[in-house]
């Protein structure tokens, strides 16, 4: 079986099972917005500065929204031991992570730019100075972020306390993707994204190792 | 006549940590045939079905298909020969029949699968469930679901975990009836059970597992002869 279209296949019907059980999509969504909210009521509205400590926060608020997604992306496949009959199929197994990774990948990216959008809103954050440095750099913090959660995730299938375990797992190895993140929005916001940069050099090796290393674990990561 | 080994495991051990869960157990499983794995909870019969059906590795041992051993491109054949059934029903729940039966017909990368699916759908008596969502049936309807989805590929090898645990009387009759038409379709099968009911009656052979060995094997005679020969190893009325 062609490892694109295995890909495409199990791409298509996680989409398809995601808008239908709604329940990820809107929990995230509204953690966000109820996030927003509140930060809106306990800080200072003129005082937020995307280029300062609201960098920080932005990316506060999607790790926890990602984080609920993400946990839950196997979800569909622990119901009635859906997992096994993956496994059981004749097709490569790192299709099906890198078809969870894209599922992972693109809601991760809604998600941030319906941020900025509230953001904006909310803050009159400077997100749309430079629309395409962000979006470059949420791209590649999407890349790193969905690769390890969607590993992770995989995992800790059928695990007891795995909504324990997953944050456990998964927050101190994203420590260095996310501090590079809040670096690099400040400094992005100030003046043009640059390859030299060291935290953009760290995002990118992140995620190529990340990426590769996942496909090639999941294998294994799912043998019992 | 000589029978043919479609299917063999050799001297399968199984270890999770320091526990042994299977110590050395042989098995084969004939073409054709209707194979009964029997034994109590605990005694490794799902660990063996799993390592069989690839979803397991085995810690020592080989598995072979037709005498040869499973790996390398042989693996991706006999995964497209192989049917796997458990009291898990396997489909997803926000999907329709149609839709669970299509997404695993593109897994297996069947050519006709149109014709495949609504002959299978009819088979089962879902062509007027197909387009509604697999989570709002009932469990026998599900399972009939389950069964289709097993049978899309048209597997030579069908092994079956526990597959009436949990289904009513006439669920579980007509299972039974559909295993026993199976068999006249050139099916090699595998029931995984601890239960002695009415079901063994379709068995060729049956084969006893006890604290992770195989401790007994033979032709199936009769239901009686099997319940004392059950209770010979684990205890009971003898019949």
């Amino acid at each position: 079986m062609n490892f694109l279209k295995v890909i495409f296949f199990v791409f298509i019907k996680d989409i398809k099972d995601e808008l239908r059980r709604k329940e990820n999509i809107l929990s995230s969504l509204f953690f966000q917005l109820l996030s927003l909210v509140l930060i809106h009521f306990a800080v200072d509205m003129t005082s937020i500065d995307l280029s300062k400590e609201g960098a920080g926060l932005m990316w506060l608020i999607i790790i926890f929204a990602g984080t609920i997604f993400m946990q839950n992306i196997f979800r569909k496949e622990e119901e009635n031991g859906v997992f096994l009959a993956l496994l059981l199929a004749p097709v490569d197994r790192a299709a099906i992570y890198l078809a969870k990774f894209f599922v992972s990948f693109i809601f991760l990216t809604i998600l941030e730019v319906f941020l900025f959008f509230l953001s904006f809103f909310f803050f009159g954050a400077a997100v749309f100075d430079s629309p395409l440095q962000l979006l470059i750099l949420a791209i590649g913090v999407n890349v790193g972020f969905s690769a390890l959660g969607t590993l992770i995730s995989s995992l800790l299938i059928n695990q007891k306390g795995s909504s324990i375990l997953y944050p456990l797992l998964l927050y101190p190895l994203l420590f260095p993707l996310f501090a590079a993140a809040a670096a690099l929005t400040q400094s992005t916001l100030k003046s043009s994204l640059a390859f030299s940069d060291p935290w953009l050099r760290l995002i990118i090796l992140f995620d190529i190792i990340f990426l590769a290393v996942s496909s090639m674990l999941f294998e294994s990561a799912v043998e019992e | 006549m000589k029978e043919e080994i479609l299917v063999e495991c050799s001297h399968i051990e199984k270890f999770y940590g320091k526990k042994q869960a299977l110590k050395g157990v042989d098995l084969k499983l004939f073409a054709n045939k209707i194979t009964f794995l029997m034994g109590e909870n605990g005694a490794g019969k799902s660990t063996l079905c799993k390592i069989l059906a690839l979803l397991s590795k085995e810690s020592n041992g080989k598995i072979l298909y037709k005498r040869r051993e499973i790996k390398g491109n042989l693996r991706d054949e006999y995964k497209k020969v192989l049917g796997y059934l458990s009291h898990q029903t396997f489909i997803y729940n926000h999907l329709t029949a149609l839709e669970n039966l299509n997404f695993f017909a593109n897994l297996y990368g069947i050519t006709n699968k149109k014709e495949k699916i609504e002959q299978v759908m009819s088979s089962f008596g879902l062509t007027e469930y197909k387009n509604q969502i697999a989570g709002t049936f009932s469990r026998g309807l599900q399972q009939r679901l389950s069964l289709a989805r097993t049978l899309l590929n048209d597997p030579t090898v069908l092994l079956l975990d526990e597959p009436f645990a949990g289904l009513d009387p006439s669920a579980l009759y007509n299972l039974a009836q559909i295993l026993s038409e199976l068999k006249t379709r050139e099916r090699t099968i595998l029931v995984v059970t601890h239960e002695i009911d009415d079901t063994v009656e379709i068995a060729d052979n049956f084969i006893i597992l006890k604290q992770g060995r195989k401790v007994f094997e033979d032709t199936f005679y009769s239901k009686e002869n099997l319940k004392n020969t059950y209770f010979e190893f684990f205890g009971g009325v003898k019949q």
